[in-house]
């Protein structure tokens, strides 16, 4: 009897042992994001931006490597946004945003970017 | 019988009496050789008829035989006449006698055209005679014709007849004259065409009594025929006139084996006629020669040099500057008319610009002395070799890259653009961007540099081109050969006009750099980035005013859209720095690379855009080792928030769900955990320490 109560008392000190040593080292939460530019539809604001974008380019407010750099930016904001990375996403888009001058565009998140003194 | 000697008595008696009493009236005409009569004696067919006087100065009468009728009166030779038919007719005093027609013989021989006799109406004057025979022939003496009379010479001056149309001189001619026209001596012993411009060349005197002669500086030095109004002038117009040699001052008149002076230019210049000598026959007129004696006068002024007649002139009170210049005819072609040189007796220079003076930019001439000296010098010629004939006052020195360099003869109104053209231009190397002037001003210099490339690509205003003045030096630098050729020439390059390319290229150094290159010029003079540049990090230090302004130029982006804004507008003095990929780390900033950590083949930081994913981050690292938890991929991203996440590779592969990718961005760490930090290795290794805890402690309480 004391012998099965103490292999008991082993498995349960056993166990114990493993879920401590188990819990004590948590993965962090599942990658999302990484493509989002294939996987998410872009939000309006940012292809709002995109759009801008492209209309100086094409006017010639910018150029063809800037209009690349703020597509990038746009991109990163994307993903940044899908990951869960909202002020990540929001400076990135900004980012984008001051490429063309500046514009007051809404942000992926709700929030209204001000570029132009005074904010409304 | 008685009756016959009575009429002859009779005839004799009046034939005395016809003799001692000249019966002819003033105007009763003397019969001639060549008159005609016609005898009438009625009844006696013999008798009746015409009669010629002829050249023995008889006529033939029948009977009678040959009656001298030639210098007697006709009443007279009438008489005579019937007293010599009266020995053969009867009634012979009613014999008629009248002259029916009258001839000249008169022969014209020498210089005319037909000589010969010539038988002339009765009223035949010279001129007739001449006429007939052709007229005069060319070379015939016209003043010296003669009429042959007899034993008597009687010589007349046609040509004066042929001038005057005076009758008079022509004497009147007589039967058998011998009309003769002299040949002029010009035409000499041998017989050959005449020429008459030798005539007027050589003179038309035969005699040396009766002609002048001049000679000399005159165009036709001759003996002439002495003419009674001739003077000297008219002599020395006859002679073709002074040559530009004469001292018409001096000219010297022999007459009467005495000299006398004539001034002709006195003559010329006042117009008084007491100046002129007297002409005689026999005269000797001779013109000297400017130059014989040095002429020195009151007013005398000296032209010398340059110019067409040199030599000492008489100026008049009031002749200006250009009056003597023109009267030395002017200056000649070579004469260099800006440099004229006034030397005063006291040996003070004055200079004249005659040039300046022709366009108006000065306004008065020289004051002209008794004395002065007019030097008109001669121009140089640039290209002479000897650079000494330009003085240093006068010229401009053009040296370094330009065809022709050398010393110039400089004047004011010209440009920097006409020197550099007259020095034939810049070579193939000459730099005219930087046109160096040195600027002589007395004892200092100022360099000054002139953009000639800029101002000719843009233009510019004229003030804008630096004024050269005579002294100056004009360098036109030269530009390297080739960038290899800058290492050697390093040292003309001045830091102003300079660039530094540094770094990953394939010759960094000191560039010459102007404003009209940019940035891939630099960039392709020092060969270009290497293989191992990093294009996208390519440093330039806009230097500027003030503190360098370090600019990041992306030129692989540039490759890649085209876009010019992406290069710098550089200046003179910036600095571009290419680095190589391979740098030290620390020379990669943090915000540009991606650490990857833990089981990968190559950890490290790895430059990493917002393009990429986490897939090629693994794959440049070298992909996760064989020990590799690929399950528990972290990535930690490193932005404003600072999250952790987890990425499967494993489900990934088999399921290929992009949504599960991790964002990874410049700055993020990626951490590839080994195996034994799963949870199962984990539980497994707890087990087993709890496992030897327990033996070990059963053990014990066994003992």
């Amino acid at each position: 009897m004391s012998t099965v109560r103490s292999a008991t008392r082993l498995v349960v000190v056993i166990a114990l042992a493993s879920a401590a040593a188990g819990c004590g080292h948590a993965w962090p939460p599942e990658a999302r994001g990484g493509m989002a530019e294939r996987t998410a539809p872009m939000p309006e604001p940012l292809a709002l931006t995109g759009h801008a974008i492209d209309q100086a380019l094409e006017t010639g407010a910018i150029g063809p490597a800037t209009a690349e750099a703020a597509h990038e930016r746009l991109v990163l904001a994307l993903r940044e946004s899908d990951a869960g990375l909202d002020e990540d996403a929001e400076a990135s888009a900004l980012a984008a945003s001051m490429t063309i001058g500046g514009a007051d565009i809404a942000s992926p998140a709700g929030r209204q970017t001000c570029l132009k003194a005074p904010c409304k | 019988m008685t009756s016959r000697l009575a009429t002859r008595a009779l005839a004799a008696l009046l034939l005395f009496f016809a003799m001692l009493m000249p019966l002819q009236a003033a105007d009763e005409p003397v019969l001639r050789i060549g008159d005609t009569l016609s005898l009438l004696l009625p009844g006696e067919e013999t008798l009746t008829g015409d009669f010629a006087i002829d050249r023995r100065g008889e006529i033939t009468l029948p009977e009678a035989g040959s009656v001298k009728l030639a210098g007697m009166a006709l009443t007279e030779a009438i008489t005579l006449v019937r007293f010599k038919l009266a020995v053969a007719f009867q009634d012979t005093a009613r014999l008629s006698i009248r002259i029916k027609e009258r001839k000249l013989f008169v022969a014209v021989a020498g210089q005319v055209k037909k000589p010969g006799a010539l038988e002339l109406p009765g009223d035949a004057t010279v001129e007739v005679a001449i006429a007939e025979a052709g007229g005069v022939a060319a070379g015939a003496q016209l003043d010296r014709l003669k009429v042959v009379r007899g034993n008597k010479e009687i010589t007349f001056d046609y040509k004066r007849y042929l001038d005057t149309g005076d009758r008079s001189i022509l004497p009147a001619l007589e039967p058998l004259d011998i009309v003769f026209v002299p040949i002029s001596p010009l035409t000499g012993n041998v017989a050959i065409e005449f020429d008459s411009a030798t005539l007027a060349r050589a003179g038309d005197g035969t005699e040396n009594s009766g002609s002048v002669r001049i000679f000399g500086e005159v165009a036709n030095p001759a003996q002439f025929a002495f003419k009674d109004d001739m003077t000297i002038v008219d002599l020395i117009m006859r002679a073709g006139g002074v040559t530009r040699y004469a001292a018409v001052e001096q000219i010297r008149v022999i007459t009467d084996a005495e000299p006398i002076l004539f001034n002709l230019q006195a003559y010329l210049d006042s117009g008084d006629p007491k100046l002129l000598p007297t002409l005689k026959k026999g005269a000797t007129v001779f013109v000297p020669i400017l130059g014989d004696q040095i002429k020195r006068g009151k007013h005398t002024v000296y032209v010398m040099g340059e110019v067409a007649k040199p030599g000492a002139f008489e100026a008049q009170p009031g002749a200006s500057f250009i009056d003597i210049l023109a009267n030395s005819g002017g200056p000649s072609r070579f004469a260099d008319t800006r440099q004229i040189r006034i030397i005063r007796p006291g040996g003070k220079v004055t200079m004249f610009d005659l040039v300046a003076f022709t366009e108006g930019k000065v306004a008065a001439v020289p004051e002209i002395g008794p004395g002065d000296a007019i030097l008109v010098p001669e121009k140089t010629d640039t290209q002479e070799p000897s650079w000494l004939k330009i003085p240093a006052t006068r010229a401009v020195q053009v040296i370094g890259a330009v065809n022709k360099p050398g010393r110039y003869e400089w004047a004011d109104e010209m440009s920097l653009f006409d020197l550099i053209a007259n020095a034939g231009g810049p070579t193939g190397q000459g730099d005219l961007a930087a046109i160096r002037i040195l600027e002589r001003a007395g004892s200092t210099a100022r360099p000054l540099i002139f953009n000639m490339k800029q101002f000719i690509e843009k233009g510019g205003r004229p003030a804008d081109v630096p004024q050269i003045r005579a002294g100056y030096v004009v360098m036109v630098p030269e530009l390297p050969i080739d960038p290899s050729d800058n290492k050697s020439q390093w040292l003309k390059q001045e830091k102003e006009r300079s660039i530094y390319v540094m770094g990953a290229v394939g010759a960094p150094g000191r560039y010459a750099f102007d404003a009209s290159m940019g940035f891939l010029d630099i960039l392709s003079a020092a060969n270009g980035p290497t293989k191992s540049a990093d294009l996208r990090a390519i440093r330039v230090s806009l230097r500027g005013a003030g503190d360098a302004e370090p600019v990041k130029v992306d030129l692989a982006a540039f490759m890649r859209t085209g876009d010019e804004r992406l290069l710098p507008n550089l200046k003179p003095g910036d600095m571009i720095y290419v680095p190589d990929q391979d740098r030290e780390w620390t020379d990669i900033a943090a915000q540009d690379t991606v650490r990857v950590l833990g089981s990968v083949a190559k950890p490290g930081r790895y430059a990493f855009t917002s393009r990429m994913s986490l897939l090629d981050l693994l794959a440049q690292a070298g992909g996760p080792t064989t020990d590799a938890l690929q399950k528990r991929i972290v990535v930690i991203n490193m932005g404003k928030q600072v999250r952790a996440f987890h990425f499967d590779l494993v489900a990934f592969t088999k399921t290929g769900d992009l949504t599960k990718l991790p964002v990874v961005r410049p700055g993020d760490t990626v951490y590839v955990p080994d195996k034994s930090e799963s949870q199962w290795a984990k539980v497994m290794s707890t087990i087993k320490d709890v496992g030897q805890v327990v033996a070990i402690v059963a053990a014990i309480a066994a003992l």
